[in-house]
């Protein structure tokens, strides 16, 4: 494994709840000021990105083995367990919507999870080695959908632009929350499973740099296609822009295959929080990589109950990940006066 | 090894029914398409007319009341249990009986339904009744879009239109169509105030706006056809100058082209015309002035730029007037 397949996981988190979770709530709560909000949160963002490399660099068993002790741990995985569930309920919805119409919720639910059961009780470098395979695919129909849309752009549904900076930083936990946050999950990774290890917080960085360009590319794109009125009232704009693309009027109805994207996002996300907390369970109970499918076999069905039965809101994501990155940050403080 | 394969196997097995809709799937006799949708209002209750094709290729319409627009698709379901099926909807007729608060109701109500793509056409009609769709809806769709192609009387505006007015603007036009003799009346505005625009000053209203891609003017009986329309605006404060540049095709003098349009533009700005258009441009060009003046009293500079097309049947120097400026 190398660092190119660590850092392609970025991408996948940073565009993941980017049109569905995010974009809905910034733009309501800052209307013409989400340009200069993005650029600000994109900086603040950094400061999460340079505790994950300080951590990843004394990484050398993964962050379990790092941290030690017991509870930390088990509140450590409170979270990518609330995060996995609620994606997969997202997930399900987001599916339900654009392809499933009249099928409960719950046929989804259960087939996302039987594939995530699949890629959790392989190993971790199966997870990597997938999402690089998929990256190709991903870049491709990225491009197509870009190609597609450029004709539906005006420039003046961007204006008018305006600068309030106290309201950016105030509300600048939206983005380090939904978007950057699902980045320290990659610290489960231990150092010594990469081969040129020395490159991979330069290249974490660069890719969070690359994350950040293709977020403002797509809200300028989708803004100026939409409007920022119209992006307030809808759950899933991606979708009704989509729908927009009728060229010659032959090529239309294209959203179904465009919307691939989005699922792989929310697949892979899913994935990474659970190896998260397969990783976690590992360490605790010291089984070495021994019961993969007992442990996998668990926590899907974890998940896959949580999804379906509890009701988790997006107050419950922000307040676990706070007490995650707090813990992180007062061990990185720990270790630097230590 | 075995093991395995039955796995893969069965996991895919399981995969497949529900991901391919076998579990409720719909044959085609069993799914309602429906063409066209119209609404209208009578003792606080909404009476929706659905319009749809039978299996024996003949129009259909079926009548809801009931007091809530969300409700009405239930209803139609119980009636002729089919699903459903609103991807080809065409027409959203609006009857002239609904106020602001219904349609505000209704756009809710539709923004919800999933399967609805917001590229069908939305009209008021005038002498609304519950017959109005005799035949098929792409009739009425034909009638919009002829005259936005041909005469550039009326913009045929679509339901994402509709929103995208609604949020930006609080004012919306829509064509309107007279029930009783079948034609077109002229444009509407909804949500602010309701206003009627007809023919002509549709025309002006939709020129203003840069809607338009021909329009057909009558001048003294000869009828002038003007081309390739397009509007720039330059704002700068509250003044907004407005250049109208179009080709025409007819042997009248161009200043007398010029004069008309501009009389009638004037006409039209001074009569009850919803400024939030302008104001909205204002906005997006000048954003601290506008913050301060969020409707400031605007001083309209109005330039022509005409060009003259060549006509095929007319010897050169035969009544043809030279393109001076205005």
């Amino acid at each position: 494994m190398t660092s190119i397949n660590l850092s392609i996981v970025v991408i996948y988190i940073f565009q993941t709840f980017f049109y569905t979770l995010f974009l809905n709530r910034a733009i309501n709560k800052l209307n013409n000021n989400y340009f200069i909000y993005l650029l600000v949160s994109i900086f603040l963002g950094i400061s999460i990105i340079i505790l994950f490399t300080y951590l990843f660099k004394n990484n050398e068993k993964g962050i379990f083995a790092m941290l030690k002790s017991k509870i930390l741990i088990i509140i450590l995985m409170i979270t990518p367990l609330i995060f996995s569930i609620f994606t997969l309920n997202f997930a399900s919805q987001y599916i339900n919507f654009i392809y499933l119409h009249n099928i409960d919720k719950i046929y989804v639910i259960i087939a996302l999870a039987l594939v995530l059961f699949y890629l959790l009780k392989n190993n971790t470098l199966s997870f990597f080695r997938s999402s690089t395979l998929i990256f190709y695919f991903y870049v491709f129909l990225e491009i197509i959908t870009i190609l597609l849309l450029i004709p539906y752009i005006d420039i003046n549904n961007l204006l008018p632009i305006t600068i309030d900076l106290t309201l950016s930083i105030n509300n600048s936990y939206l983005f380090l929350i939904i978007m950057v946050s699902p980045i320290m999950f990659l610290l489960l990774v231990p150092k010594n499973l990469i081969k040129d290890d020395k490159n991979s917080g330069k290249k974490i960085f660069l890719t969070y740099i690359i994350g950040s360009l293709i977020i403002i590319f797509k809200s300028f794109l989708v803004i100026s296609i939409l409007g920022y009125n119209a992006l307030s009232i809808y759950n899933y704009p991606d979708i009704i822009m989509y729908k927009n693309i009728e060229l010659f009027s032959i090529l239309e109805r294209v959203e179904w295959l465009l919307c691939f994207n989005s699922i792989t996002n929310f697949f892979f996300l899913i994935s990474l929080s659970s190896l998260y907390i397969k990783e976690g369970i590992d360490y605790l109970l010291n089984l070495k990589g021994h019961y993969s499918k007992t442990v996998s076999f668990i926590i899907t069905i974890m998940i896959t109950l949580g999804s379906i039965f509890l009701k988790i809101d997006f107050l419950h994501i922000v307040l676990s990940f706070l007490i995650f990155l707090i813990i992180h940050l007062f061990y990185a403080i720990y270790r630097i006066i230590k | 090894m075995l093991k395995k394969k039955i796995f893969i196997f069965l996991i895919l097995l399981i995969t497949v029914f529900p991901l391919s809709g076998c579990n409720n799937y719909q044959e085609l006799n069993n799914v309602m398409i429906i063409d066209g949708i119209g609404i209208d209002k009578k003792d606080d209750e909404y009476i929706v007319s659905f319009n749809t094709y039978n299996q024996n290729n003949k129009y259909e319409t079926y009548k809801i009341t009931t007091s809530n627009i969300n409700d009405s698709f239930n209803k139609i379901y119980l009636k002729v249990s089919k699903k459903i099926y609103l991807s080809h909807l065409n027409i959203l007729a609006l009857s002239s009986n609904l106020d602001n608060l219904d349609i505000e109701n209704i756009i809710n109500a539709f923004n919800r339904r999933q399967d609805l793509r917001g590229s069908f056409n939305v009209v008021l009609i005038h002498n609304y009744e519950d017959n109005f769709f005799k035949n098929d809806s792409l009739k009425i769709k034909d009638i919009l879009h002829n005259n936005y192609l041909e005469k550039g009387n009326v913009y045929p505006t679509t339901f994402n239109d509709l929103i995208n007015d609604y949020l930006d603007l609080n004012i919306a036009y829509i064509p309107i169509i007279d029930n009783k003799t079948n034609t077109l009346m002229g444009m509407h505005s909804l949500f602010s105030e309701f206003n009627f625009y007809d023919l002509t000053n549709s025309s002006f209203l939709n020129l203003l706006e840069n809607k338009l891609e021909t329009l057909t003017l009558t001048i003294d009986e000869d009828e002038v056809n003007c081309n390739n329309t397009e509007v720039k605006y330059l704002v700068d404060k509250n003044n907004v100058k407005i250049n109208i540049n179009f080709s025409y095709n007819a042997n009248v003098n161009k200043n007398k082209i010029i004069s008309y349009i501009d009389s009638n533009i004037n006409n039209f700005l001074s009569n009850d015309y919803n400024l939030n258009y302008f104001y909205d441009l204002i906005k997006k060009k000048d954003y601290l002035f506008y913050k301060d003046n969020p409707k400031p009293n605007i001083i309209f500079d109005i330039t022509y730029n005409l060009s003259k097309e060549e006509i095929n049947n007319i010897k050169d120097g035969d009544l043809i007037e030279e393109n001076d400026k205005y």
